[in-house]
């Protein structure tokens, strides 16, 4: 009933839903890249899921990022939930060319139905401030 | 303790109210066996029928088509698996991507090193999208499966479905997709796509965890690979296999090599 009733509401809204998504990763990949020197965002921008962004913040370390955020109430992810933690460069990045160590600096941030545009501006508000700390 | 801003729906969804309060009466008063003969039990099946009657929609095929499973990683194996086991004696060559999730990389690499199958693994462009003439080029007469990722879960890059699956349909190969990324983002049409199988998850669409469904076309030469009751019609499953001659696999399979 569960996966029934969720594709259904999903497929009804797939339309505002993408609309949202996309704003959303539109205007937090703008404020990154205005604000954040040295980074790298990874993956096609046109053929792409609206609602993902994959950044690498060179000399960062991710699971240290990671930490900084959670520090602050964000939960964000580096590669891919299954890697997360551990140190191994993601498998998928290396395979779009990004070099080792620049893909340990990566941080996937994948946004969704209650996040708000005031929730980007704190989050990016954070990032900056932990990626310069970091760096 | 302070607010939690969440940026990992990748990762997982946490339950929307309108599905949960769909679900709360089958956990609390209609908890009955679905193949029993008692009302509660009737009821649900007559819910597992509506739920396989939604996915199905969404799709765009059969609800026959559609089998419940515990989440991707299920669906996946269920699928790669059961396809590869099946049309053993046609093909042992399976063709796949670097970028796939580990739910079908370890499932092929699982085939290759215990059921001597051969498989291919795709390059990626800087931007995460295979090359459509490697993928020709990577199929020969004993490839029987091509499984592709509808969107990745990491870097979110989406494949191009139509071409893939035009494809796979010349080469008379059944072609996979895990689009447990792209349910609820992308809208899918599995007979235009020339999609046979596909993979989903409701945790990542605002569902539940622990629950998915995998999409198998019925021209699909396919063999379950986990025995047990007749739950989500194996036994149906499994005289379909048995149904079904080489002849007419062989009839759409007009590779060159
Ligand atoms: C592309 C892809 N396939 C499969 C899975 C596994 O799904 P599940 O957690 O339902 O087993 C995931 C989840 O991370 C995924 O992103």
């Amino acid at each position: 009933m569960g996966l029934g009733k969720a594709i259904e509401i999903a497929q009804n809204d797939l339309v505002e839903y993408n609309k949202k998504l996309k704003i959303l990763r539109d205007y937090y990949l703008a404020n990154v890249e205005k604000n954040i020197p040295f980074i790298r965002i990874n993956g096609d921008l046109e053929n792409r899921l609206a609602g993902n962004a994959n950044v690498c913040f060179k000399g960062v370390d991710g699971p240290t990022l990671l930490q900084e955020l959670d520090k602050q109430g964000i939960c964000a992810s580096s590669g891919s939930a299954c890697s997360s933690g551990f140190l191994n460069p993601s498998h998928v990045l290396l395979a779009i060319g990004v070099p080792a160590n620049v893909a340990r600096s990566s941080l996937r941030v994948t946004f969704g139905r209650e996040n708000t545009i005031e929730d980007v501006d704190y989050l990016v508000d954070h990032l900056v401030r932990i990626v310069k700390k970091l760096r | 303790m302070q607010n939690i801003r969440y940026f990992d729906h990748a990762a997982t969804t946490a339950i929307e109210t309108r599905v949960l309060n769909e679900m709360m009466p089958y956990l609390t008063e209609n908890f009955g066996n679905a193949s029993s003969m008692y009302q509660i039990g009737k009821k649900n099946k007559e819910a597992i029928n509506l739920a396989r009657s939604r996915v199905a929609k969404c799709l765009k095929c059969n609800p026959s088509e559609i089998y419940f499973t515990s989440g991707g990683t299920e669906s996946d194996n269920l699928i790669i698996k059961g396809i590869a086991i099946a049309n053993r004696r046609r093909g042992n060559h399976i063709i796949t991507t670097k970028i796939e999730h580990p739910a079908v990389l370890n499932t092929c690499e699982f085939l290759e090193k215990y059921m001597g199958f051969r498989v291919t693994y795709l390059n990626v462009d800087s931007q995460g999208r295979i090359d459509l003439k490697d993928l020709e080029r990577a199929i020969n007469r004993q490839t029987i499966l091509i499984s592709v990722m509808f969107a990745n879960n990491e870097i979110g890059t989406i494949q191009d479905m139509e071409s893939i699956g035009r494809m796979a349909r010349r080469y008379g190969v059944y072609f996979h997709t895990d689009a447990v990324q792209a349910i609820g983002n992308i809208d899918i049409d599995v007979k235009k796509l020339g999609i046979s199988a596909l993979s989903m998850s409701a945790h990542k669409f605002y569902g539940p965890k622990g629950i998915g469904a995998a999409y198998i076309s019925e021209n699909v030469n396919f063999i379950r690979i986990q025995d047990g009751g007749h739950q989500e019609r194996r036994q149906k499953g499994w005289n379909r296999e048995y149904s079904r001659n080489c002849g007419t696999w062989k009839s759409h399979r007009n590779c060159p090599k």
